[in-house]
Formats: C-alpha cells, structure tokens, sequence
C-alpha cells in the first residue's frame, strides 16, 4: 500500500473513490468464487484471465508495465508464502497455481486503488457512504463516520511506524550481537508501539480529536 | 493573553507533578526550563486540558481548560518533542487540512490555506509527499503547520528541539520565536533557545522556583546545577 499522493491524471486517477471501492470489491468478488453457472472449460482460465485483466488496469494507469511488475515483485514473499505450503502438503499444482494467482490478483487489485486513489478523497467516501440514509440505523447505534474514516487513516499512518520501530529493534538487537528473531523482537515491539498509541493519543487530544 | 495559576497542584499515583503553583505570565515568549522531571511537562500540558488540576485552578485567557478543553484546544496549540506521534494523515497536505476539517471551510479553501501555511515554512515543495518519509526537521515543521494552520492564540511547545540536530533546532528556533505573531510557551532543554525568550519560568521538585529575564533565570540554573 503506498501513502503518497497520486499525482497521475488518467481515467483510474480521476475516478471516484466510492465507485472505484465498489468495482474494487467486485472484481475481487469475481475472481475470488467459482460462479457456478460459468463453464467447466473456462474455470481455470479465470484466474489468469483476471490477472492479465489486472495488468491491463495498471497499464491504463500508469505508461508500460514498470508498474504492474514493481507491485508483483512487492508480493515475491507473500507468493512464496501461499504457494509453498500447499506445495509441500501435496496439493496438486493446478490447484495451488489458481489459488495463488486468485490471491496476487485480489492484492494487486487492492495496491492499484492505494496507487490511484488520495487518502483524504478516500475517507470522504467513507465518510459519505457512512453518512448516507440507509446506513441511518448504524448511525443511531453509534456508529460515527468521521470516527471510522480517522481509524482508517491512523491505521494507514500506524504502518510505516511499526515498520520504523521494528527496523530499530532489529538493529538495537543486532548492536548487542543478538540475532534478532520473531520471539525476541515481540516484547520491545509490543513496548514501542503501546508508548506510540499512548503519545499518539495525546497529540490526537490535543489536536482536538477526541478519542 | 494571560495565563493564570491559582494554587494549582498535580499528583499522579501519588507522585506530585506540579506542587501549589501560582503565577500570571502575559508575556510573548514564555520559555519554561528545569531539571527532568521538575514539573515543566506537567505546567505546559494543563495550559490545554492534557492535564487536570488536582487542585486549584487554570485560566489561560479567561478559559478554565479543565472545564472547558474544547474552547481551550480551540486557542492553544500544542507542539510535542516527538513529530512522529503528530502526523494524522498519510501526507504532508492532507496532514496540515486535517486540522481545518469541521471548520466550515470548503475543500478548495482549506487546501489553499495549508498550502499556504507550507509555503511559509518553505515546505510546500513537501505537500504531495508521504509524511513519515520526511526528516525530524520537516516532520516538526509540518507539525508546527499542521497547529498554525488554525490561527491559535497560544502556542505550547514542550521540547520542540529534543530530537532535532543543530541545524534544524535552528529552523524550529526561528520559526517558532522570531517569526510567529502568537504568544508561546516554549518548554525546553535548549538554554540557547531559552534565551530568546522574553521571560523564563524554571522549575526545580515541582515548584516555579525562579521568574526574571533570561540571563539571570540561566546563570542561576547553571550555578545550582554545576
């Protein structure tokens, strides 16, 4: 997911959040289920189908596939992640590659909306959306919109501060000549993070946001 | 504005932040400095209702902060040493116009008046960009836009240079006291910071020990801590 601001002008960019949100949670719908009227002789041709569909979006996006393979690259790991298990288990390759490119594809999908989309265009869809008059009765039970649309951009500005707290835990540990692992990093990340929501809070409070 | 303490005291857990405190300040730049600990943190942060009174009682500029926080956050700014734990939103613009959401402007105002407020701090250049990529230097001065950008009366800054290098310290030192128009109170370890103040109120075991001109607040503070 990127937090910069897209400065491109195509029709992707220009498009409306809301909508761009709805046709990006269809297409993954898509591309997710078997749709059971859809012929045997083209199921496993789906996912490939919306792959290259997917490109064909970044293209239209952004000039060449620089782009759309910069984001496929982003996801080697969580690739090597899906599809290395279920290999190791014996389930048969047809299956894992379908599984795997249904996956990438929803991802990519949902890195091309962060791509195209502004943060602040995004949270006043959230907020409308929230807002609007058949979502009333969540309102009434105490749902605010503007409450929803804050989380969802402290969630997207927590991300690169843990990233940043475990970059220094790793090197604090690695300085004191341990190898950092998963377990040994779990408490000073857990401690780092619970003194930045409590800072975080404060400077919300002050910056007349009550939380 | 003046800024009012009536026997103002703050125990957390039964550790006493800030003991009988009394004072009235209306000067421009109110620097506040001390020891860790002695109360500087605990003074700066009742000024905006962060933190309540024990006991006593607050007004800065007529407004109790404690019974009133909305009106007082309304009025005053509040700058942390930490920039990191300031930024809202996800770039350096939407962060700055964050700060006007709910204030009745519309989109096309609130974005030329951040661009604006940038502009001033020559960092307009930034607005497009991811606010946690910038350096502690351009994160404290997106901090002190994001604050000004609402024209408070009062600007509290507690350790604004803590984290910052020489040159940067500088920048925010300049910006903060030679080019604002509104009243500061400014909590720091910086003696050369310090000493642009107009007054200096140091703190020693939770009490204001000393209130004069700056030189003289200093020299005693580096004579006792020797």
């Amino acid at each position: 997911m990127t937090f910069v601001k897209p400065l491109n002008s195509s029709l992707i960019h220009r498009a409306a959040p809301g909508p761009k949100l709805l046709a990006l949670i269809l297409l993954i719908t898509a591309i997710s289920i078997e749709l059971p009227f859809i012929d045997d002789t083209i199921k496993p041709w789906i996912p490939a189908c919306g792959l290259l569909f997917t490109a064909a979006l970044y293209a239209l996006a952004f000039p060449g596939v620089g782009k759309f393979l910069e984001q496929v690259w982003n996801l080697k790991l969580l690739i090597a992640l899906i599809s290395i298990p279920q290999l190791l288990f014996g389930t048969p390759l047809a299956t894992v590659l379908s599984a795997t490119v249904r996956l990438t594809d929803a991802m990519l999908l949902a890195a091309l909306f962060s791509l195209t989309t502004k943060t602040r265009d995004l949270l006043d869809s959230i907020e409308s959306a929230l807002g609007a008059k058949w979502l009333s009765p969540l309102t009434r039970l105490g749902l605010k919109p503007a409450t929803v649309s804050l989380a969802f951009a402290m969630t997207m500005n927590a991300i690169p501060m843990i990233m940043k707290f475990l970059n220094q835990t790793k090197e604090a540990q690695s300085a004191r000549g341990v190898k950092p692992t998963p377990v040994r990093m779990t408490i000073p990340l857990l401690v780092a993070s619970l003194k930045y929501a409590d800072e975080y809070a404060e400077a919300l409070t002050a910056r007349g946001v009550e939380v | 504005m003046l800024i009012e303490f009536d026997r103002v005291s703050v125990a957390f857990e039964g550790t006493i932040a800030l003991d009988d405190v009394s004072v009235k300040l209306d000067q421009k730049r109110i620097g506040v400095i001390g020891l860790n600990g002695s109360g500087k943190s605990t003074f700066a942060r009742l000024l905006n209702g962060l933190v309540k009174p024990t006991s006593g009682s607050v007004f800065v500029g007529g407004v109790n902060p404690a019974e009133d926080a909305k009106a007082a956050r309304a009025q005053t700014g509040f700058i942390f040493s930490n920039p990191d734990v300031q930024i809202i939103m996800p770039t350096v613009l939407e962060d700055v116009a964050f700060s006007l959401r709910g204030s009745g402007l519309k989109k096309a105002e609130i974005d030329a008046k951040s661009r604006a407020i940038l502009s001033r701090f020559e960092i307009e250049h930034l607005a497009d960009q991811a606010a946690h990529s910038l350096s502690s230097g351009q994160k404290q001065l997106l901090a002190i836009c994001a604050i000004l950008v609402t024209e408070p009366k009062l600007i509290v800054a507690d350790e604004p240079t803590a984290l910052l290098d020489l040159v940067n310290s500088r920048r925010i030192a300049r910006a903060l006291l030679s080019d604002l128009p509104q009243q500061i109170v400014l909590v720091t370890h910086d003696l050369e910071l310090a000493a642009g103040c107009d007054i200096l109120v140091r703190f020693a075991g939770a009490k204001i020990v000393q209130i004069g001109e700056p030189s003289t607040v200093i020299s005693s503070y580096l004579a006792e801590n020797a």
